[in-house]
């Protein structure tokens, strides 16, 4: 009801907008300029928002006590509250002044909220901008409507998740924009009946409020992560509130290559469920009673069959059906749950050769039933971001994969990457992990995977001439990580297409480069691959009077280290996977120049990364061994200037040059 | 006998059993098609025939078969999908047969469930609740089948009444085993066509054949080569490309974009206002456009939504733009005209098309863009583009050498932007740096910009906050000096748009001079190529190829300047310093120089200038010798005595 009588009012302000003919016009147009300053803004008392909207408008804070922000955020509430029929209602509402013209707009200028259609109703109850004239304007029904995200465009099939974008009018440098809306999720066994909340944003928030309300009877599993913070409790008609409120928190900006927010910013995690088995009842036995059933259908067991025909042992069995779930089945990417939890069964994901990492993972695991091969559905959380034992909800998952059992071991899978590599799972490493077991009733965790199970190992071979050109021979082994990424890159390029990858690789070592040949192994493999090339470089160590200096590239394929640009950080640094780079190199010198400087040996690291660079000389070769191994997922801000020491010795520049003088 | 018999019963059975509704030539390309015709190919058009019926009122009808062959792993996911755009208040889309055809011959036709119609995705801001997509995805799709569907598109409500155009690719970059546009409109609004490029095609087969009131046009090829696009490629100015159209001249098509315009172009008092209060420090009628501009160019954001039927030419009301503050392009360029003219300067809407230039020889629908044009006393139009909030230029230089077609009531022709100069779109480092006698290093950069470099820095500085800004001129700097530490940096504001936008930083590098062996190898601000945008972009961005088979549109010409005074320990003895270079042809020229100008002071240039927007293949090879020439001075240190 009240944003009709918005709508109405900025209808009525345009009618008598376009009276220009007047007497007085001037003044009755300053009166419809939202950005005019008025003396006589009168405030309605039953709209203390509104009131609160205008102070903000016409006063402090500003750019004064933000210089640097694109906003602030004087009001971000949630409240979300269990009903005693399973619904959750979340309710939200912020006020924000937009600080900077430009970078305010951008961020909150156009809303997007998301909202799953099928299982959630969402009610846009307040959009309106106030500025220094104190009047509302309420976004028009046109500025409210609904897009497909686009990370889902090709995932609608699947999935019902929509955004409701809400673009608020008369939006500039100044203004105050207000946000309500209510989004209900029905109470289905897909509910996640749980779900976290940030507690901070890099815009600074004058009052950060959740609430979480249970019905009684019902004690929700709370917990904070990344700030001390208790709640109050308090009665209220829709039961007891557990309530928590952060104030006046400081402007602050995101750095490069850190992780998600979740896992920088302060939040609150909350689930309605006691313990773990609770989360698996309504979940795990749907899941493996639709993915695997008993019997597995004749096409999927006819389907194993011709897939392990032949195959060496039960290792060699998994590997084949995984690259078949991998590669011949298009993976639909989807968080865990934005279709629910439910796989299709195996038999219609086998004819549909499409499907999200769900139905992937359901597959592979009737696949490998039809096999004898025991596995396990295995929820993770992906960005670094730790799960908190303490609260059941699946919500706290936002990927699955698979856990094979092969002669009594663990083999993770991830057969949603279509790149992935056999046995290597990056997600969900270092953290507690959810097997959709039935029956089961805990996480577990999950370790690191060690550097060794993803190795790029490069050999490299230059050959100097007298005139200054090099011939370079390169070949690299790749396995893990490495693999995945340049399978990734490679497995669509054919011909010119895979020429002209090449050949931009070769430039972006050095300009005048010229792609000689190249091979490229079996981007279908799972297990590893290889690349050679020949690229001739014209005039790259030209003769500087009886010197000439010759610059060794970085070690490695179009791959770089982790970003460690930065002098200090306030963020973490996200690595990777832990992992190994190696390269050996030669370089042969023409007759006439005498090597005068190698570089010295050098061994080193810090928190995790640590590494041995040597080089020598002998006649006209050098030789070079370097290798480097990264073995942390993240590295912490009170780390990070000793890792940035340790790369940039590393990468110092006369370690990256030979001396050559005139014999 | 008998073996002949078996091995005749083994073909037998071995060959495809099609469905009889299976288009010959997707049997054919089934049965003969192989991965190892088509090396650089994921996938094969083997069938894409549109047929076309117009009427004289404009509407029409678009009949798209289209049918493609999966030849690799990385094809299917080419051909899962296909989503069919479609204006819901102006369209009507139709799905009428959508299935795989396998490659034994078995015929899977995809389920209703599996065509979906959705909202679309609100790709640049623009949020059409009429714009809806028809999404198909093909089930069971593997190497050797084909995807085949046919669609109908009926446009309702034309884009402009009584009229029709159209476009059509003879290439693309799939291969096409056949590809055919065929038109049937009335005799009365006859079509005119071109196709440009046509000997890039294999031979077009073309008729015309009147049949009562009606006249039939076909167009049809066969073999049609891959393109392997090229970056910087103007594909549409490059290929093989039909143009129809029943509109008789650019004049006329901008006569009836300015029908459009003309009622959207008003002021309301608030707007009048607002325009007296914007120019009453204006002393002349440039300090009146610049106020203007930059009022539309700040405060509208872009941010468009469908009106009216779904033709993307018909703006907002002015008033309604100035009071959401929000608007695409045609909506802002009706906004500034309307400002304009009420600030009493003549001002239109202009169509325009970014990223190619129009195909010039008939009149279609071949725009992409608005902006707005101010006629200039002494003839020529000046153009501002409103959408372009950091363009100290009011154009960006990228929209210099585009068609425009300015809309005036009289209709105008289409009419070419001239080409900028190259020193229009200046950056210039200007470095003044010191080694001590430790090997250390510190410098103080002055990075002055003009045009297409301001806005971009402009751009760039708007869209972060200081400790942002900061840390990107960090990392940038750490590429080529990875213990470099910023000591202060200072940009002017990114903000006032008419003021020149400037970045100046000093730094300290703990070990710039490092020894190795009996020398110091010192590597500068411009030696080490740390302020090397030329050195370390452009070659990747345009000179990776040895050679080219298509021109490159590198969007605009420019000039990019480094200077560096380097002052020297005292005592120390220069042994080398990098080698000159120079290089010019009529793309494109490099000078770098690094010359001892005291005992302790070198002075080092270098300069490279892009002289045309529009490079050939030939013209290709010097601009690639001249990145490859700054490339390898870029390796290349001031070697120094005092070692060890």
């Amino acid at each position: 009801m009240r944003s009709f009588i918005y709508i109405a009012a900025l209808a009525l302000v345009g009618c008598h907008g376009h009276d220009s003919a007047k007497p007085n016009a001037q003044a009755k147009a300053q009166a419809a300029d939202p950005w005019a300053k008025h003396d006589d803004t009168a405030v309605d008392p039953k709209d203390p928002d509104l009131a609160r909207m205008v102070a903000l408008a016409t006063g402090a804070p500003g750019t004064l006590e933000y210089p640097q922000a694109d906003a602030v955020v004087a009001l971000d509430r949630d409240d979300i509250t269990l009903k005693p029929d399973g619904a959750v209602v979340h309710h939200h509402k912020s006020i924000v002044k937009i600080l900077d013209a430009q970078r305010g707009k951008e961020k909150f200028a156009d809303v997007h909220v998301p909202f799953d259609s099928k299982r959630q109703t969402l009610d846009i109850k307040i959009a309106r901008t106030v500025n220094a004239d104190g009047k509302p304007h309420a976004a028009a029904p046109e500025e409210i409507g609904d897009i497909v995200p686009p990370r889902l465009a090709d995932a609608t099939i699947y999935s019902d998740v929509r955004e409701r974008v809400v673009s608020f009018p008369a939006v500039d440098k100044g203004s105050v924009i207000e946000l309500e809306y209510t989004r209900t999720t029905n109470a289905t066994p897909d509910a996640p009946m749980g779900g976290e909340e940030l507690l901070g944003d890099w815009d600074p928030i004058l009052e950060r409020t959740v609430t979480i309300t249970a019905p009684s009877g019902i004690e929700p599993r709370l917990a904070v992560a990344g700030v001390e913070l208790k709640p109050t409790e308090s009665d209220t008609a829709a039961g007891h509130m557990w309530t928590y409120t952060l104030a006046k928190q400081p402007d602050r900006h995101e750095e490069h290559s850190s992780p998600v927010d979740a896992a920088v910013l302060p939040r609150v995690v909350f689930g309605f469920q006691d313990s773990w088995s609770k989360v698996l009842d309504p979940i795990a036995a749907r899941f493996v009673k639709a993915a695997v059933p008993s019997p597995i259908p004749d096409a999927v067991k006819q389907q194993a069959d011709q897939l392990v025909a032949g195959a060496a042992n039960e290792a060699d069995k998994a590997q084949r059906l995984f690259a078949f779930v991998a590669h011949d089945i298009r993976s639909v990417d989807l968080p865990l749950g934005w279709a629910g939890y439910e796989p299709h069964a195996p038999d219609v994901v086998l004819a549909n050769r499409y499907a999200d990492e769900r139905d992937k993972v359901g597959l592979l695991l009737a696949l490998a039933a039809a096999e004898g091969i025991h596995g396990q559905p295995i929820a993770v959380r992906t960005g670094n971001v730790p799960v908190i034992a303490s609260v059941p909800t699946i919500a706290q998952f936002d990927r699955l994969v698979a856990k094979l059992t092969i002669d009594g071991n663990d083999v993770w899978l991830a057969p949603s990457d279509e790149h992935a590599q056999y046995a290597v799972v990056t997600s969900g490493q270092d953290n507690l992990v959810l097997p959709l077991v039935p029956g089961g009733a805990e996480v577990g965790k999950r370790p690191l995977l060690d550097p060794s199970t993803s190795v790029a190992s490069s050999t490299i071979s230059y050959v100097l001439s007298p005139n200054g050109d090099v011939d370079a021979k390169m070949a690299v082994d790749m396995t893990g990580y490495y693999a995945d990424v340049t399978t990734r890159e490679l497995r669509p390029l054919k011909g010119e297409m895979l020429d002209q990858w090449f050949q931009e690789q070769a430039v972006s070592h050095y300009p005048a480069a010229l792609d000689k040949h190249h091979e490229v192994g079996d981007t279908m493999s799972v297990s590893g691959l290889k690349l050679a090339t020949d690229v001739a470089m014209p005039g790259y160590s030209a003769t500087q009077g009886n010197v000439r200096v010759f610059e060794l590239p970085e070690v490695g394929i179009g791959m770089e280290m982790p970003d460690a640009s930065l002098s200090v950080r306030k963020y973490p640094l996200e690595v990777g996977t832990p992992r190994t780079e190696k390269g050996d190199v030669t370089v042969q010198v023409p007759a006439g120049w005498k090597i005068a400087y190698v570089p010295p040996k050098l061994e080193g690291g810090a928190e995790g990364v640590s590494y041995t660079h040597t080089c020598d000389a002998k006649g006209q070769t050098v030789t070079c061994h370097v290798e480097v191994k990264l073995d942390k997922l993240v590295i912490a801000p009170e780390q990070y200037a000793a890792y940035h020491d340790a790369l940039a010795k590393l990468k110092a520049y006369e370690r990256r040059v030979i001396l050559l003088v005139k014999a | 006998m008998r073996c002949v018999l078996v091995c005749l019963a083994v073909v037998a059975v071995a060959a495809p059993a099609f469905a009889d509704d299976v288009d010959p030539q997707i049997r054919d390309a089934i049965a003969k098609v192989k991965p190892s015709d088509y090396p650089s190919a994921n996938v094969v058009t083997v069938i894409s025939d549109q047929q076309v019926v117009y009427d004289a009122d404009g509407k029409f009808t678009n009949t798209n078969h289209m049918a493609r062959l999966v030849l690799t792993p990385a094809g299917k996911a080419e051909v899962a999908t296909i989503p069919l755009a479609y204006a819901r208040d102006a369209e009507k889309m139709e799905v009428l047969q959508a299935r795989v055809v396998k490659k034994d011959g078995k015929v899977v036709p995809v389920a209703k469930s599996d065509i979906q119609d959705t909202e679309q995705s609100g790709d640049m801001n623009i949020y059409d609740p009429n714009g809806r997509a028809v999404k198909v995805t093909f089930s069971g799709v593997a190497v050797g089948d084909v995807v085949d569907v046919t669609f109908k598109l009926t446009r309702e409500t034309p884009t402009r009444a009584g009229f029709f155009n159209d476009i059509f690719q003879f290439q693309s970059q799939e291969p096409m085993l056949e590809a055919s546009y065929a038109v049937d409109g009335p005799a009365k609004l006859p079509l005119t066509a071109v196709v440009y490029h046509r000997e890039r095609a294999p031979k077009i087969d073309e008729t015309k054949t009147p049949a009562g009131d009606r006249i039939h046009y076909k167009w049809q090829t066969f073999k049609s080569a891959q393109l392997v696009p090229e970056t910087a490629m103007d594909e549409s100015n490059e290929l093989p490309m039909l143009v129809v159209s029943t509109d008789p001249s650019w004049e006329h098509f901008s006569k009836w974009w300015s029908e459009v315009t003309a009622p959207q172009i008003e002021t309301t008092a608030e707007m009048k206002a607002k325009v007296k209060e914007l120019t009453k420090d204006a002393k002349t009628d440039d300090d009146k456009v610049k106020a203007l501009y930059d009022f539309v160019a700040q405060d509208i954001r872009y941010r468009g939504l469908g009106v009216g039927p779904r033709t993307g030419y018909t703006p907002r009301k002015a008033s309604e733009t100035y009071t959401s503050r929000w608007g695409v392009c045609r909506d802002v360029s009706i906004l500034l005209t309307s400002m304009l003219r009420e600030a009493g300067l003549q001002a239109y809407p202009v169509l325009t098309n970014v990223g190619d230039p129009v195909l010039p020889k008939i009149a279609y629908d071949g725009f992409n863009h608005a902006i707005v044009a101010m006629p200039k006393p002494g003839g020529g139009w000046r153009y501002l583009d409103p959408t372009a909030k950091n363009a100290a230029d009011m154009l960006p230089g990228m929209e210099a050498e585009q068609d425009t077609l300015v809309t005036t009531a009289k209709g105008e022709p289409l009419t070419r932007i001239p080409a900028a100069a190259p020193t229009s779109n200046l950056g210039h480092a200007v470095a003044a740096t010191t080694i001590h006698p430790d090997g250390s290093m510190s410098s103080k950069v002055t990075l002055e910009t003009h045009g297409m470099f301001d806005l971009v820095v402009r751009s760039t500085a708007a869209m972060m906050s200081e400790d942002q800004q900061r840390e990107l001129v960090e990392e940038a700097l750490h590429y080529a000096l990875p213990d470099a530490k910023i000591v202060s940096i200072k940009l002017s504001n990114a903000l006032a748009l008419f003021e020149p936008m400037t970045v100046t930083v000093e730094i300290e590098v703990p070990d710039a001079a490092p020894k190795t062996g009996d020398y110091r190898l010192a590597r500068t601000l411009v030696t080490s190529g740390a302020l090397g945008l030329v050195e370390n972009v452009l070659p990747r961005v345009f000179g990776a190829q040895p050679a080219r088979k298509y021109g490159l549109d590198a969007r605009l010409p420019f000039e990019y300047d480094e200077d560096e005074t380097i002052s020297l320990p005292d005592g120390t003895k220069l042994v080398a310093l990098p080698n000159p270079a120079k290089v010019s042809s009529a793309v494109t020229q490099v000078v770098a120089s690094c010359e001892q100008k005291t005992a302790t002071t070198v002075a080092c240039h270098r300069s490279f200038q892009l002289k045309s927007r529009f490079i050939d293949t030939e013209q290709y090879k010097s601009l690639r010798g001249a990145l490859a020439s700054l490339g390898q001075i870029a390796r290349q240190p001031v070697i120094l005595e005092g070692g060890k």
